[in-house]
């Protein structure tokens, strides 16, 4: 197997985290004469950008007003893409965060070494909030091995992105619920132009990140599936059937058809900066990008959101973030009315207003709090349409390895470096040994 | 031959311009694109420069993170480091200077061996090691390294520079009465000046640009030094490359500067090169 560096440093994790839970052996799971009332200092940690942070503080600021012994002492990680980094030194070091975010493809490794603290019992007596308030799809990404480890506070998932205003000025009719595969590629097309006559295009019809978290709607919109058995996977599948089919159109937009832009073009400039600057027609991206776009567009183009093109069926990705607790937290109850608030209704209502999340409680999602805004996309209610057709990447404890060498092999094929059988047959064998890791974790022989 | 020279002369300085030009290049598309007014188009082929040139990109950074405290933080770093880092490598690499045969190869192999070591293996134990005693969100961490020379390399340029001179030189002014830190400070030192500065400059670029040890050890966003100062002004404005330009030219303005001051102390050959051109 490839040892990538993911991989390296979930071993490197493994060992250190089990050397000092075995030294640690003693520490109780549980404070044994502490009454964990609603007060103490527990850490949060996040990982989010500046403008977001506010309304995290906001969220903080009225938690600790409605419990005056309680203090959350914030910590962002600046760097979102060192956030394993940091987490497994945390854990390593055992100060563990009481509460912290983190992605669903991300909690596996966390859960199978026993460093959360599943919550379903806490879900069941809350007084706050009931199972059955949250969007089905968006709690079952943050289950394993049939427990609930974290409670989700995001049901964002794939959308397409697009330049209103260019679509009006080519005359082509808006994209809407039940767009097909050919007229997002004749859109695109239309929308790939040289505008200056230099011979060079300067407005791409379409700009879209060549991984996995791309290319599996459009696996699954065509029929097909990335692995045999979303529960207990042994494989990838798209080496062959519709899957091998969505990959070859897929990478088509690029190597045929050209209404993505280059590896050279990409270099130059890359899709969210020619999305706002308004040389990009469609941009897909999840509901996170929002708060940017709003920022940096400002009024001088219209643009709004359309839901994934259909094709044998509908489809789109989960993109989805959830409040864990760590099971080395010494003060779990506070902990959890913590995660509570934050992704009830209170905390939900003031991380709305940033734009940045499609509310995981169906109240807050279905309000005019996240449905009507002054600021674009005005087309918000598609993310809610959406929600019965969104799937999820496979919950494994070895998901990021695959997904890193499965990027890799879609980005070779995408520019042209590799065929798609190529590609597909080397995910394929390479990822052999991540399945089987994670089907001894799960305890399946 | 005079004839000849004057002929080839200018050939050379055209020569020595074009490789010039090749490594200043990145410099001055930094400096041109942050002094862009903003909102205009991404340059679609070489721009050199787009007027009107503009100093307002250099006043929005502040708008999105505190400029002004982590370049004191991390100011405050170096400014503790550098020196520190002079002072321990410089001790060892006289001590390896003076060291027998036998231990110099010992010393000389372990050095090299900690030179391959890669850091990221050294993150979780110090990590844990400084949580444990309580350092966690200071500078403590930042700095300490320095208490060991900061890196064998340095320890072995000083090495290299110290055995250049013949250990009776030493020994004579040990025999004059002189201690151990008189010949250090008074011998030494002056002799290895070249090796000083280099070592003075490089590790200042070390803890000016270190990245992955802040972002481990430091928890308040008031503690964070430039390079995650970087990091922060990236997540807020991720395709402003006008600010993001600024904010490097900033970053590595100190840096840039103090290299261009100490040329003259350590590229002897800008005689030879003198004497080339002309």
């Amino acid at each position: 197997m490839k040892l990538t560096r993911v991989y390296l440093f979930n071993v490197a994790l493994a060992a250190v985290v089990i050397a000092v839970a075995a030294c640690n052996g003693a520490a109780p799971a549980t404070p044994a004469g502490v009454p964990a009332g609603l007060a103490g200092e527990i850490s949060f940690y996040t990982s989010e950008g500046p403008e977001q942070l506010i309304s995290v503080k906001g969220v903080i600021d009225s938690f600790q007003k409605l419990h005056p012994g309680a203090t959350i002492q914030l910590v962002n990680i600046p760097d979102d893409g060192e956030f394993d980094k940091k987490m497994a030194a945390l854990f390593a070091a055992g100060i563990p965060p009481d509460v912290f975010t983190i992605n669903y493809r991300r909690f596996g490794p966390f859960a199978i070494k026993g460093a959360l603290q599943p919550v379903e019992q806490y879900l069941a007596n809350s007084q706050i909030v009931k199972a059955g308030d949250y969007y089905p799809a968006a709690l079952d990404a943050f289950k394993f091995k049939g427990r609930q480890y974290c409670i989700p506070q995001n049901l964002s998932s794939l959308g397409v992105y697009y330049n209103q205003s260019l679509f009006e000025a080519a005359q082509l009719p808006l994209p809407k619920a039940g767009w097909t595969w050919d007229e997002f590629l004749r859109d695109a097309k239309v929308l790939t132009q040289d505008i200056n006559g230099d011979g060079r295009i300067d407005q791409y019809g379409l700009g879209v990140q060549p991984s996995a978290l791309r290319l599996a709607a459009f696996i699954w919109a065509h029929g097909g599936d990335i692995v045999d058995n979303a529960d207990a996977p042994t494989r990838l599948t798209i080496d062959s059937g519709p899957a091998l089919e969505a990959f070859q159109w897929f990478v088509n937009l690029q190597v045929k058809e050209r209404v993505v832009p280059s590896k050279a073009d990409e270099a130059t400039e890359g899709d969210l900066s020619r999305f706002e600057h308004g040389t990009l027609g469609m941009y897909l991206n999840s509901r996170v990008e929002t708060p940017e776009l709003r920022a940096t567009i400002g009024d001088r183009f219209q643009w709004d959101v359309a839901p994934m093109p259909v094709d044998k069926t509908t489809a789109t990705v989960l993109h989805s973030d959830g409040y864990c607790i760590s099971s080395g937290s010494t003060n779990k109850d506070l902990a959890w009315a913590f995660t509570e608030f934050a992704t009830g209704p209170d905390g939900q209502k003031q991380i709305v207003l940033t734009g940045r999340t499609v509310p995981s409680l169906q109240a807050v999602a279905q309000s005019p709090a996240f449905l009507v805004s002054a600021e674009p996309p005005a087309n918000s209610q598609v993310y809610l349409d959406m929600a019965p057709y969104i799937r999820r990447v496979p919950v494994m404890t070895t998901w990021l390895e695959v997904e890193e060498v499965l990027n890799e092999e879609i980005k070779r094929a995408f520019y042209g470096d590799a065929t798609v059988e190529e590609a597909a047959q080397s995910a394929v064998n390479s990822t052999l040994e991540y399945f089987k890791l994670n089907l001894n974790d799960l305890g399946i022989p | 031959m005079k004839s000849s020279r004057a002929v080839t002369t200018p050939w050379r300085y055209l020569g020595l311009a074009a490789l010039m030009s090749v490594f200043v290049f990145p410099l001055w598309w930094m400096l041109s694109y942050s002094l862009r007014p903003v909102g205009l188009p991404a340059p679609t082929r070489l721009e050199l420069i787009a007027l009107p040139l503009t100093l307002d990109n250099y006043a929005r950074v502040s708008q999105y993170i505190s400029l002004g405290r982590f370049f004191g933080n991390s100011l405050a770093v170096a400014g503790l480091a550098v020196p520190l880092t002079v002072v321990t490598a410089s001790w060892a690499g006289l001590a390896l200077a003076h060291a027998a045969r036998a231990e110099q190869a010992t010393l000389i192999t372990l050095s090299v061996a900690a030179l391959l070591m890669p850091a990221s293996a050294l993150w979780m134990p110090r990590f844990i090691l400084f949580s444990h005693l309580g350092w966690l969100d200071s500078f403590v961490p930042l700095v300490l390294p320095a208490l060991m020379g900061t890196s064998p390399f340095y320890v072995l340029l000083f090495y290299f520079a110290f055995a250049r001179v013949p250990l009776e030189f030493y020994e004579s002014a040990q025999l004059d009465g002189a201690n151990p830190f008189q010949v250090w400070y008074w011998l030494a030192l002056p002799l290895a000046r070249p090796a000083v500065i280099a070592v003075a400059m490089l590790s200042f670029a070390f803890y000016w640009s270190n990245y992955a040890d802040p972002l481990l050890y430091l928890q308040t966003e008031a503690h964070y030094t430039l390079p995650i100062g970087m990091k922060l002004l990236e997540m807020a404005r991720p395709s402003d490359f006008p600010v993001l330009m600024a904010a490097s030219a900033i970053v590595i303005a100190p840096v840039v500067f103090l290299f261009a001051f100490a040329q003259r102390f350590f590229l002897q050959g800008q005689i030879s090169l003198e004497r080339w051109l002309n």
